[in-house]
């Protein structure tokens, strides 16, 4: 019985996000399409004359091996943490349902989870085949390690997860729900400009800007230099990252039900959200 | 199945919140009776059916369900627990037949013949989006999802509300069928009195965070009246004895909740039965003991 209401609560949840998660992979697509159409059409189009012998080519085709990688593996992050399910389930008041029926908070969270699991394998799929086929087309070797850097993409992406989840957890009404990925893109923001403050500032790194081509290289090359931390430590993360974030979406669904809202939500400046069904009687 | 007496038992509960207490309630619904839970709109009914039904904690007191702790056994109370609120909590993307199938995942007694047949019934289309019903499909379509998996307690948060006449009427008579089993019991919150003094066996009246009036519906209103008299006769009416007075250009009329003693005491004045509404309307201005409309 466990499993059946485990395998409902995964349609039910795909069957809301399908829709969403599919148009934004769709939308991703049209995107790394066009940065594939002017790769190809500086090899053998209207652009070869001028691009086809030039540094500019090799640099792009770096580009389209790890930045499409890392834009897909972006996207599918981004709509794994996708909030539309809980906001819609927020508002069409199935989260208070869901209190009445013969399901635990535990059982919901797998759910939700495995979905988000579908979601990332999905994800990783077009991101190893779109790595194959640059690498093919590019004439750079694919290697294992590519593909653990992807993984690593990915490993952090779940931590970005896990950092919203963190916030869904704590919050309360739909105003929070909706708010929490504003707070998870500004602790990580603040953290990436507080590094960059270090190495620019107290580090006083101020060398002049490497060509793309450079700077993919001495990525991957770092990427190979550090693998011996880096590899372990992207396998921490993809087993932790999801358990902790599991155990925060249970732990959202036990503690949601004590909302108390105001019936009248009060006036305030917003960024032209949708105000939902925030009120609640008592 | 457990052996018990009260489908429901509520004893000295307390919840509260910033500017709202439900102050150390009690009540009890008896197995195989209806109770109509009343009040007005913040009164605190859709607090103590949250309480119930651990959607929110409580901070003192005891709740069973069905002769079950409704904390340690809430799995089991809620495979055999039915609720509809007064807003469908499905998505607007889903069918009737999805519903159906999502149900059926969840529910170990989920019987698809029953959910068909109420559909049919409600003549509700299998495939048409729930997006698209209308108030009363909407609410048809939370009753059928409720009573299709042989729940022996029904709560019913303002069901009723906002319903045209004839679906209410319609759904009522469902309520009714479903308690010819002597194992089903129904708590009917609803502000529509008209509705529970159609149906209810006993009525339970909340007004801010406190139970005032709890009891089989006969009695309460066997007991309560309604004292009309002139503002000269009403001043000569014992504070004590009633529970507040609606005061107009023409005279008093006073609640009673003692109709037998006022009738000896005030022998000359005009003793009136009364209905649900006007008790929780005099009720609700208690505190004041008198007021105008």
């Amino acid at each position: 019985m466990t499993l059946n209401k485990i395998k409902i609560l995964v349609w039910r949840e795909w069957r809301i996000c399908r829709k969403t998660y599919l148009s934004s992979m769709f939308s991703g697509a049209v995107l790394v399409s066009f940065f594939w159409l002017i790769r190809l059409s500086m090899s053998y189009g209207n652009l070869a004359p001028v691009f086809a012998e030039s540094e500019l080519l090799a640099e792009f085709s770096g580009l389209l091996y790890y930045m499409s990688a890392a834009m897909v593996a972006g996207i599918t992050a981004g709509m794994s943490a996708d909030p539309s399910a809980l906001l819609a389930d927020v508002r069409a008041n199935w989260m208070r349902y869901s209190f009445v029926l013969p399901v635990s908070p535990a059982q919901r969270s797998v759910s939700i989870y495995i979905v988000r699991f579908i979601k990332y394998a999905i994800g990783f799929a077009i991101t190893a085949v779109n790595g194959i086929v640059s690498a093919k087309a590019n004439g750079i070797p694919f290697t294992g390690d590519m593909m653990w850097f992807f993984a690593a993409v990915y490993a952090a992406t779940m931590l970005y997860n896990l950092l919203l989840q963190w916030f869904y957890s704590q919050a309360r009404t739909v105003r929070q729900i909706s708010a929490a990925q504003g707070k998870t893109m500004g602790v990580l923001t603040g953290l990436i400009m507080i590094y960059t403050c270090y190495k620019m500032i107290i580090q006083g790194n101020n060398n002049e800007v490497d060509s793309l081509d450079v700077m993919i290289n001495s990525l991957r090359e770092k990427f190979i230099t550090h693998e011996n931390i880096i590899i372990p430590l992207t396998v921490i993360v993809l087993i932790a990252a999801p358990l902790t974030g599991w155990y925060f979406t249970a732990l959202h669904y036990r503690t949601h039900g004590d909302v108390k809202e105001d019936s009248q939500p009060k006036k305030r400046f917003s960024f032209g959200l949708k105000k939902g069904k925030d009120g609640e009687t008592v | 199945m457990n052996d018990y007496t009260n489908a429901i038992e509520i004893k000295n509960v307390t919840k509260k919140y910033d500017g709202f207490t439900l102050d150390n309630i009690s009540f009890d619904v008896p197995r195989g009776s209806i109770m109509g839970f009343i009040g007005q709109n913040g009164a605190g009914k859709t607090t103590t059916i949250r309480s119930l039904l651990n959607i929110i904690p409580i901070n003192a007191g005891e709740i069973t369900l069905l002769g079950m702790d409704h904390i340690k056994h809430e799995r089991e109370i809620k495979e055999r627990l039915a609720v509809v609120f007064d807003e469908l909590p499905f998505h607007d993307i889903f069918n009737a037949k999805e519903m159906g199938k999502i149900f059926r995942g969840l529910y170990a007694k989920w019987d698809d013949k029953v959910y068909e047949g109420y559909l049919e019934r409600f003549q509700l289309p299998q495939e048409k989006k729930i997006g698209q019903f209308s108030k009363g499909m909407k609410m048809k379509l939370q009753i059928a999802c409720a009573l299709s998996h042989d729940a022996e307690l029904l709560v019913m948060d303002e069901a009723t509300t906002g319903l045209d006449p004839v679906v209410r009427s319609e759904i009522l008579d469902i309520f009714l069928e479903y308690l010819q089993d002597e194992n089903h019991s129904i708590l009917m919150s609803s502000h529509i009195t008209s509705d529970l003094e159609k149906i209810a066996d006993s009525v339970t009246f909340i007004d801010r965070g406190k139970i005032l009036v709890t009891g089989y519906k006969d009695e309460v209103l066997e007991n309560h009246g309604i004292l009309k008299c002139t503002k000269a006769d009403y001043r000569d009416i014992d504070p004590e004895d009633i529970i507040s007075a609606r005061i107009t250009d023409f005279g008093a009329e006073a609640m009673v909740s003692d109709r037998a003693a006022a009738a000896r005491k005030y022998e000359g004045l005009l003793l009136e039965p009364t209905t649900l509404e006007e008790i929780m309307v005099y009720y609700v201005h208690r505190n004041t003991k008198e007021w105008s409309s």
